[in-house]
């Protein structure tokens, strides 16, 4: 099974693609937190993480770096309101998505099944 | 003004009752002429007759005084001498003058007492200085307009070497008359009046012109009989000059009043445009996150009637079987609550609210690239041909089928640009082309759309042109406005075109111009090739 993070400030956007994938019908298992510590504090080791850029106290930079030196081969994938090109650290990501993005999005950027 | 004006002046002022001494002097000395208080005198000297004019006065004159006098330089001799009037010593004031076939002497004197004599004589020495030293020319004419007498400004300014040079030249040689001017001078010739202050053109002998305000008075010239003019004259060339200078001056700042209010309005233009931007960059970043849990919770809420309706069905495949009779009462209930037309339109709510959020989408998304245009993107040598090309693959979806694209693609080399910002634009215009001809209701008209590449020296041009409806009159101003669409809502957010201008003028130093022709509009981008330069310059 393989472990997808997806952490996002707003409970809203969190609540929606908790729905969404869970009709989707994929093989993932997703893990929802609403904070980047929420997700630093889990005993799950995760194999893609997806986060918000914009968040309180710890930002989605932050907890990709943050993750990746605790799980190195780690996927991470940004979502963000608006690329913002002033900061390089969102070349550290794998993949970006702007929001709204559509959950096929997100789907077609996870790595198959082992 | 010669001696014998000043002789003359005084001549002409009250004396108290002392008579002025007249006489006319042959070259050997010999009074010929006398006036009635010099035939007294001369009576009274009982001397002979012709009467010797150096024993008249002996003491006073020498023996060749005559002689003397008519050959030296100069006209008018003025003096003051002491003559033995009836056995007293008498100041006068002598003037002794050549007539004009130097043949004879003029001689007249004017008896006065030593004190008003010296001071009639600072006055004129001031008044002298005053005539040769003032700036302004003062020109005497006789009735002929011939110059008998000009200060020094007068025979300078007019281009004359000396006084001798000046005199005797004609006022029509020195003076553009026109008509207006020979009507002042008429004036003053006629009526007994100074005529002051009117404009002369005055040419001097190198040809320049000299501008000037003139006033003539005439005065009347004791010997002779003569009536003579006296023009002053007062330079008002460097005046005109200098106003004439103030006028280009006017003139080359109100343009660059002008540009600094063009330039101000730019500038006014692009913060607006930069305020803009950062609006809406807020703005597009605020409604994502709403805009995508409505989206998503769209979609679920679709799969949840789709649930819901496969779940309806099966109910009522049952109580189409059932013995139960409470099976009738759901039967009812499913048609009083019209559950399939419930469903159907549930369907179709569901379609429109992801379109609504579809077009959301599109509107954050032009938004964005709007905001965003000012940030990443270096310059690059770009090739436009390809960008056309590379761009009309990307919109194929918008015009395949509908339109005829005709591509002319000009030999034009690789230019200095933001790329993808340029990419932006062509993609803006063309889509502002295609959704024209959307519009196109002329069945007899094939839509079509022509885009053309072509470079000269300076500029790489692309037009863009379409047998559209083209644009109004009433709307053409506000093309480039932002927020301003004649799409129908929905389809357009307004800021295609407000982004390629920006784009193109703002940041590229170039020109975006909408030029309607015969069937349509089009439109032409110039992009400067040496936007590297220019900014380096900046």
């Amino acid at each position: 099974m393989i472990n997808v993070f997806f952490v996002d400030d707003e409970e809203r956007v969190l609540n929606s693609f908790k729905r969404l994938l869970q009709l989707s019908r994929n093989s993932y298992r997703f893990h929802f937190f609403l904070s980047g510590k929420e997700a630093l504090a889990s005993p799950v080791e995760p194999v893609v993480l997806i986060t918000d850029a914009k968040m309180p106290e710890m930002d989605g930079y932050e907890l990709i770096r943050r993750m990746k030196a605790r799980f190195p081969s780690l996927v991470t994938v940004m979502l963000t309101g608006m690329v913002d090109p002033e900061n390089p650290e969102h070349t550290d990501c794998d993949h970006h998505l702007e929001k709204p993005c559509d959950i096929q999005d997100i789907l077609s950027l996870l790595p198959g099944k082992d | 003004m010669g001696a014998g004006t000043l002789f003359h002046q005084i001549a002409a002022t009250p004396r108290n009752g002392l008579s002025i001494l007249t006489a006319r002097i042959d070259a050997d000395g010999k009074v010929y002429r006398a006036n009635k208080r010099m035939e007294d005198i001369i009576l009274d000297s009982g001397l002979p007759k012709p009467l010797s004019f150096y024993r008249l006065f002996s003491g006073t004159f020498p023996r060749d005084y005559p002689t003397r006098r008519l050959q030296s330089p100069g006209k008018d001799h003025l003096s003051i001498k002491t003559l033995m009037i009836e056995g007293k010593p008498i100041f006068h004031l002598c003037l002794e003058e050549r007539n004009r076939d130097d043949q004879s002497i003029n001689f007249f004197a004017l008896p006065f007492d030593k004190e008003s004599i010296l001071r009639l004589l600072q006055n004129y020495l001031l008044l002298e200085g005053h005539y040769n030293s003032s700036p302004d020319m003062v020109i005497c004419v006789d009735q002929t307009w011939r110059i008998t007498d000009i200060n020094r400004a007068g025979y300078q300014k007019l281009g004359f070497k000396s006084h001798k040079e000046a005199v005797g030249t004609s006022l029509t040689e020195i003076a553009v008359l026109s008509l207006q001017t020979m009507d002042f001078l008429t004036k003053a010739l006629t009526g007994a009046n100074p005529v002051t202050d009117f404009e002369i053109l005055l040419k001097n002998r190198a040809g320049e012109y000299i501008a000037g305000i003139a006033s003539i008075f005439r005065r009347l010239s004791l010997k002779e009989n003569l009536t003579l003019f006296y023009l002053h004259i007062k330079d008002m060339t460097r005046l005109t000059e200098a106003f004439t200078g103030q006028v280009q001056m006017n003139m080359e700042l109100a343009e660059l009043n002008n540009e600094l209010n063009q330039a101000y309005a730019s500038i006014l233009s692009q913060e607006k445009m930069a305020a803009l931007g950062l609006l809406a960059a807020g703005m597009a970043h605020e409604i994502n996150n709403p805009l995508g849990f409505i989206f998503n919770n769209v979609t679920v809420l679709m799969n949840h009637c789709h649930d819901l309706q496969h779940y309806v069905e099966s109910v009522r495949e049952l109580y189409g079987n059932s013995p139960d009779p409470r099976m009738a009462d759901i039967e009812s209930l499913d048609k009083k609550l019209d559950l399939t037309f419930l469903f159907d339109d549930a369907q179709a709510v569901q379609c429109e609210n992801q379109e609504g959020i579809e077009r959301i989408k599109k509107i954050l998304n032009s938004l964005k690239s709007f905001a965003r245009k000012d940030q990443t993107d270096e310059l690059t040598y770009y090739d436009i041909n390809r960008a056309v090309q590379d761009t009309l693959t990307i919109a194929k979806n918008e015009y395949k089928y509908t339109i005829d694209v005709h591509e002319v693609y000009g030999e034009v080399e690789r230019f200095l640009c933001y790329a993808a910002e340029i990419n932006q634009v062509i993609l803006n215009l063309l889509l502002n082309s295609v959704e024209a001809l959307d519009r196109q209701k002329d069945p007899s008209e094939k839509r079509t759309l022509w885009v053309e590449t072509k470079q000269d020296d300076q500029f790489t041009y692309l037009t863009v042109k379409d047998n559209g409806p083209g644009i109004t009159v009433e709307t053409v101003h506000r093309i480039f406005d932002p927020f301003f669409t004649t799409k129908s809502a929905g389809t357009g957010s307004g800021l295609g075109l407000t982004l390629a201008h920006d784009i193109v003028v703002n940041k590229h130093k170039g020109t975006l111009v909408y030029k309607p022709w015969e069937k349509g509009a089009s439109f032409i981008v110039s992009l400067p090739r040496s936007l590297k330069i220019q900014e380096e310059e900046e």
